[in-house]
């Protein structure tokens, strides 16, 4: 079982650790009942994906997100398993697969999900209160993170007060907060205008860079053009493109 | 822990008006809780301490305390002798007949205990810590005659200065001699007549309501009033068995005021379960995202069940201060009364309000924490 009480995470410009997890799916799917019948949502995949920017592309309905969801621990996989490292998410219970998350993913949803009550620090600050680190500490260190993604200044504001881009960049902040391995986002870009989407996505790519598995759902294909890695998913099929 | 309270905090404060309307409720009915208990508390308080330095060791009457208090003068005033021809055995010091009679009108405040007793032995045989303010005591030469020391507050609802007239009835009326210094208590209530001159009054020449006895050693008054039952087919209690059988009534009495209570709790209670089960439902995307950054469902219970416990408490301060507010506008009114406080604030009612609101947060918020700490990931991202 893995600790929720984590304190060593490094500074956000440090690169990712270098004994990075791999994330590892094999025999992966999913059904659905639906009515009197089912509906395959994912075809079985096995896939080991590499450190960089993984692209998974493919149009609404596709099963993008419902792989989302298996790779993040959300949803129980039919048949399959998911493999982070060593560990299979299967074989954890609820309270160990939030450890796992709080130690091992970043996420970046499609509408920033910020904490509404929260400000862009505290929302920034919240895994690593959650993983137990002193105020000092995670202060300093939301308050780096919110400079790197040029949002220094903004720190006191409630993501009401925030443009979609800007709440979408603290987003990307918290997901760095625990300095994670896997970063997952779901349509990161979805709501926001081209720039603010590219200022988005140069970040993502940079925490590819520095070494962390990204999986980015889109089903945008300009933006997937960008990625290191590709998936293409069509209806419930997943292909690897290269 | 600052940080679950905090959070809990800006959960609540983001509906203002819904959260500030469901703390009033709490207040209320925690109030009204603590105003109804408080009756209690205060009567229990003035009997403890009018009776615990004062007063007979023993009372000895016809009728049973069960069956009320010794009112009705159906005791023949020969128990008397009998009562003192065991002074010696029974460690006796003396012995005073009493005749108790009320009277009462439409309008409580003109309700007065005429409580009559040997004027040679005075209002201080059983009331020692009495004095007189205004006017004289009773005197020996008094017996039988028309006169009365009034309480304090007896003399202040009935109008009586030094030398009014008091009608007993038709045929008997009597002079006021002495009023009596404030005791902040019943005695304040009391009308002292010579005892002929209430048996007079009454009709009730030759019996008595009650014997006051006091003893040589107050610690022996329950080996001495089991004697005094025994050997002379009476009823003889305690000033601990008053309190008992006082305390029983109020129990009951308690009882029954904390079940009206409940009523208005239960609605207060489920007023906060709505309150919280809203903002979970409201909050179902929010607490899905925490839960999938890493928030243990424990934290999410915990995080409800914290406002539900805030919201509770918030309302049982304001229930409290409230309350105090009420007890203080009960006591106004029951010192015009009886010149008494009947309600009373003490530490175990402050205590029981404050346990009695974190149980109902307790309680109302155990169903939302369960809804929020299981809820399905996918399902509250709304993703899927």
């Amino acid at each position: 079982m893995t600790s929720a009480t984590s304190s060593t995470a490094p500074a956000p410009t440090t690169p990712a650790p270098t004994t990075l997890p791999t994330l590892h799916v094999e025999n992966l799917s999913r059904i659905y009942p639906s009515g009197d019948g089912q509906v395959q949502a994912l075809a079985p995949l096995t896939h080991t994906f590499p450190p960089g920017l993984t692209a998974v592309v493919g149009p609404s309905g596709s099963g993008k997100s419902t792989l989302l969801n298996l790779l993040a621990g959300f949803d129980t996989p039919t048949t399959g398993t998911v493999q982070v490292g060593g560990t299979t998410l299967g074989g954890l219970t609820e309270t160990q697969r939030a450890d796992f998350r709080l130690k091992h993913y970043g996420f970046v949803f499609q509408n920033h999900n910020l904490v509404s009550i929260l400000t862009a620090i505290e929302n920034v600050e919240f895994p690593l209160t959650l993983a137990g680190l002193p105020i000092r500490e995670r202060t300093e260190r939301a308050r780096a993170l919110l400079a790197l993604v040029g949002l220094e200044k903004r720190a006191g504001h409630l993501p009401s007060q925030l443009s979609g881009g800007e709440a979408q960049r603290v987003a990307i902040a918290r997901a760095l907060a625990g300095n994670p391995a896997l970063l997952l986002c779901d349509e990161p870009t979805g709501n926001l205008d081209s720039k603010t989407g590219e200022m988005v996505l140069s970040q993502l790519q940079e925490a590819a860079r520095q070494g962390r598995t990204v999986v980015l759902i889109t089903h945008d294909r300009d933006i997937a053009a960008l990625a290191d890695h590709h998936l293409q998913v069509r209806d419930g099929v997943v292909g690897v493109v290269d | 822990m600052t940080d679950l309270w905090r959070l809990a905090w800006r959960g609540l404060t983001r509906r203002r008006v819904r959260t500030l309307l469901t703390a009033l409720g709490i207040t209320v009915a925690v109030a009204s809780m603590v105003i109804f208990l408080s009756l209690g508390e205060g009567i229990r308080k003035v009997f403890t301490q009018q009776l615990g330095g004062i007063g007979p060791d023993i009372q000895v009457s016809l009728t049973p305390l069960s069956q009320g208090l010794a009112m009705h003068p159906n005791m023949p005033a020969k128990a008397v002798q009998d009562i003192s021809a065991l002074s010696e055995e029974l460690g006796i010091q003396s012995v005073t007949p009493v005749i108790m009679a009320v009277r009462g009108g439409l309008d409580v405040t003109q309700s007065v205990v005429l409580y009559g007793l040997p004027a040679a032995q005075g209002i201080q045989a059983v009331f020692p810590g009495t004095t007189v303010i205004q006017g004289r005591a009773l005197q020996p030469a008094d017996e039988g005659q028309g006169v009365a020391v009034a309480g304090a507050k007896a003399a202040q609802n009935l109008h009586l200065k030094l030398g009014s007239t008091l009608n007993l009835n038709r045929r008997n009326r009597v002079k006021v001699e002495g009023i009596l210094a404030p005791e902040s208590g019943l005695v304040d209530n009391f009308i002292f007549l010579p005892l002929g001159t209430l048996q007079r009054s009454e009709a009730a020449e030759g019996r008595v309501s009650l014997v006051a006895v006091k003893l040589d050693d107050p610690r022996q008054a329950r080996a001495v009033a089991t004697a005094l039952a025994k050997k002379l087919d009476l009823e003889a209690a305690t000033q601990s068995d008053f309190l008992s059988f006082l305390d029983r009534a109020l129990k009951i009495s308690d009882a029954v005021r904390f079940g009206i209570s409940l009523i208005a709790l239960i609605v207060g209670g489920l007023a906060v379960a709505n309150t919280v089960m809203m903002g979970v439902y409201e909050r179902i995307r929010e607490f899905g995202t925490l839960r999938a950054i890493g928030a243990r469902p424990a934290f999410v219970r915990a995080l409800v069940l914290t406002e539900s416990l805030l919201l509770s408490l918030v309302g049982g301060v304001g229930g409290l201060l409230l309350g105090l507010l009420g007890i203080w506008v009960v006591n106004v009114y029951t010192q015009r009364l009886a010149g008494i406080d009947a309600a009373a604030l003490t530490p175990r009612l402050t205590l029981l309000a404050l346990g009695i609101s974190l149980l109902l947060g307790l309680l109302s918020g155990l169903l939302p924490a369960r809804a929020a700490s299981r809820l399905n990931i996918t399902d509250a991202l709304g993703r899927v």
